[in-house]
């Protein structure tokens, strides 16, 4: 017998947030707090980073040359540029610059795994958004019945972040490892989510023994709100940068990334400060009087030379104001080089992470069915370099094993505790490039699911056992014929607009079975997400 | 050795040359790192002006930028930017740790008429 279904739209609303360290502004107080653990920069100002090995061998900055000088607190330079940028701009700016670096990535799963009531995708993709993440979907690949389900991901580090009052959404290259503290790089590794029936069904036991009704028996009934929960682990296996080929592949991915965007918009940003003509005597002053107190500085004197950047930066951000177009400069230059570094990030994404593995649990909750936990392992791979051809690296092939078992053993040993095995492959190969307005992704999933004996149904006491009108003592077990194995072909396309977040994912799913129903079932899966990295970095920019 | 750009006495400016006449050969700029395969980046500009392979510039009058966008596959890896004079040998201009965050390093230069 076959069945279709054609599932109707859901919203999947994705909040994540990208890993990173580069810390906040300064704000009114000295450095950055740098005790959280969670950024590499303690100062406000000054490219301390750029010049950390002079730092180190030459403390006294009165060794310095004039030159080094210069260019420890020359604004365009580095990481001056940046933090001088979010200094001035404050809160806003760093979300502006943040939103437009966020960029939707290939391997990032915002919605539910295979196995919960409503997805559209087979397998567990290799890395979570890393915040939090609501997704709405709707389409079951191995249930019976089709569920509205909301899924939030969360991640320890953005979470973290966000009580802590940290800056939520700092940015780091993303193949720069040297850039996260230890804690902040431990923290990103772990994510967690909770699922939702958005619209859960009740009603009466309908009185029937086929198929069909075992599906009424299903999709009746008491709905579990949280539908599931679970956790996870992952972990990125990354190329070594000094492998030859990694650095040639490196090479040919970025010797065409177009920088003049984000080149005029520095210099437009800086030329009434170090190119002024006439010279602007307000900055000159400010850069001697600096360079002159930098010189009876001491790099190991980390509280005066937090405080002396601190009065740099306040003291520039001051001259620097008093351009008229300086609020228009600054927007255009945090849009241009969050754009410009996002574009590097996600070209880059291909050949850095070519393996990643992720360990899941999950507690499933499915309606009239009893609890159930699962340990499952998703690998994904990336096996070729892209070439200057395909910045943005076409193919990735994802594998997930899962095992599954019910949480409590099933009443009078009437089927085993061990419920079932899955296996899954999937094949996403991006159809446009990297710069494409309309992106698209074309995916290919084989599912197996083996069930090791019949599947349970849990009625409650006081309902009708199916086909009579015996009322039921109590919580009551309905066993079906439905050991045995379960195969799913999926073929889809994702839809992604650049630069909103919103994704477009349809599919169309064919199986031999469903979990509880012996029937050839083919469907339809449709859904939007949307990531709220972008609304909420947006959100803070309006402010 | 024939290099065009030297150390400014100028408080603006960070180096100095003299403006390159027309038809006369112009600066050139390169890059090297010490365990990454470093290169200069399309973005790179003089005088708000794009530059490309092989990074030539003809010095201009007055202060101007030189804007410099690096790629270096090694983070913090020590890494120079350079004048490569008429003579091939290179002349730094700055030596410094490489930041994958902010890869630019602007110099403000002096052209001399």
């Amino acid at each position: 017998m076959r069945t279709c279904g054609v599932t109707t739209v859901a919203v999947l609303v994705i909040l994540s947030a990208p890993a990173a360290a580069q810390p906040g502004p300064a704000t009114q107080r000295p450095a950055p707090d740098a005790s959280q653990g969670l950024g590499i920069y303690q100062f406000a100002y000054g490219n301390e980073r750029t010049f950390a090995s002079k730092m180190k061998t030459s403390p006294h900055f009165s060794d310095w040359s004039r030159e080094e000088l210069r260019q420890f607190l020359a604004p365009g330079t580095a990481e001056n540029l940046i933090k001088l940028a979010l200094f001035a701009g404050g809160k806003s700016a760093h979300s502006k610059f943040l939103k437009a670096v966020e960029d939707a990535r290939m391997d990032k799963q915002t919605g539910a795994s295979a196995t919960s009531e409503g997805t559209t995708s087979v397998v567990s993709k290799g890395l979570v958004s890393q915040a939090l993440s609501l997704a709405v979907e709707e389409g079951a690949l191995t249930r019976t019945d089709n569920k509205s389900i909301a899924t939030f991901r969360g991640n320890a580090l953005g979470i973290y972040r966000l009580l802590a009052g940290a800056d939520q959404f700092p940015y780091c290259a993303t193949y720069d490892q040297n850039c996260q503290s230890p804690l902040a790089e431990r923290l990103s590794r772990f994510s967690f989510t909770g699922s939702f029936d958005t619209a859960p069904s009740s009603g009466a036991t309908p009185a029937a023994t086929t198929g069909s009704a075992n599906k009424s028996v299903v999709t009746s009934g008491h709905a579990q709100q949280l539908s599931s929960w679970g956790f996870r682990y992952d972990q990125k296996i990354q190329k070594s940068k000094l492998d030859k080929q990694f650095q040639q592949d490196f090479h040919d991915t970025l010797k065409s990334l177009d920088g003049s965007a984000v080149s005029k918009a520095i210099s437009d940003f800086l030329q009434n400060l170090d190119t002024a003509t006439p010279p602007n005597q307000e900055y000159l002053t400010w850069l001697q009087d600096y360079m002159a107190e930098l010189k009876g500085a001491s790099a190991d004197d980390k509280v005066k030379l937090a405080d002396l950047m601190d009065r740099a930066v306040t003291r520039l951000t001051v001259i620097l104001k008093k351009d008229p177009q300086y609020q228009t400069n600054l927007d255009n230059l945090l849009t241009k080089m969050g754009e410009y570094l996002g574009r590097r990030d996600k070209s880059l994404e291909p050949i850095l992470n070519k393996y990643t593995w992720s360990v899941e649990y999950d507690d499933d909750r499915p309606q009239n069915q009893p609890t159930q936990s699962s340990i499952k392992v998703v690998f994904s791979w990336r096996p070729s370099s892209p070439g200057p051809a395909a910045p943005a690296g076409p193919l990735q092939l994802t594998f997930n094993a899962n095992a599954a078992m019910y949480d409590h053993t099933p009443p009078q040993g009437a089927v085993k505790r061990f419920r079932d095995a899955q296996a899954a492959f999937q094949a996403d190969r991006q159809l446009t490039g990297a710069s494409a307005h309309i992106g698209a992704a074309l995916t290919l999933g084989y599912y197996f699911q083996y069930m090791a004996d019949n599947a349970l149904l849990k009625i409650p006491s006081a309902d009708l056992a199916p086909g009579t009108s015996i009322a039921l003592p109590g919580d009551a077990s309905v066993l079906l014929n439905t050991k045995g194995t379960i195969h799913i072909a999926q073929l889809g396309v994702t839809f992604t607009v650049s630069g909103t977040g919103i994704k477009v994912p349809l599919a169309i799913s064919y199986s031999n079975r469903t979990e509880l129903i012996k029937a050839n079932n083919v469907r339809g899966h449709f859904g939007v997400s949307y990531d709220l990295d972008s609304l909420l970095a947006g959100r803070s920019a309006t402010q | 050795m024939g290099c065009k750009l030297s150390p400014s006495t100028d408080p603006q400016a960070d180096y100095e040359g003299s403006v390159t006449p027309k038809g006369g050969v112009p600066a050139q700029i390169g890059v090297h790192g010490m365990a990454g395969n470093a290169f200069i980046q399309p973005g790179t500009s003089y005088a708000g002006q794009l530059l490309q392979d092989p990074w030539k510039f003809p010095i201009q009058a007055g202060i101007q930028r030189l804007l410099v966008f690096v790629g270096n596959p090694v983070p913090d890896d020590p890494t120079v930017i350079e004048e490569i004079c008429d003579d091939g040998s290179r002349s730094t201009l700055l030596a410094y740790n490489y930041n994958p965050g902010a890869n630019q390093i602007s110099f403000t230069i002096k052209g001399i008429p």
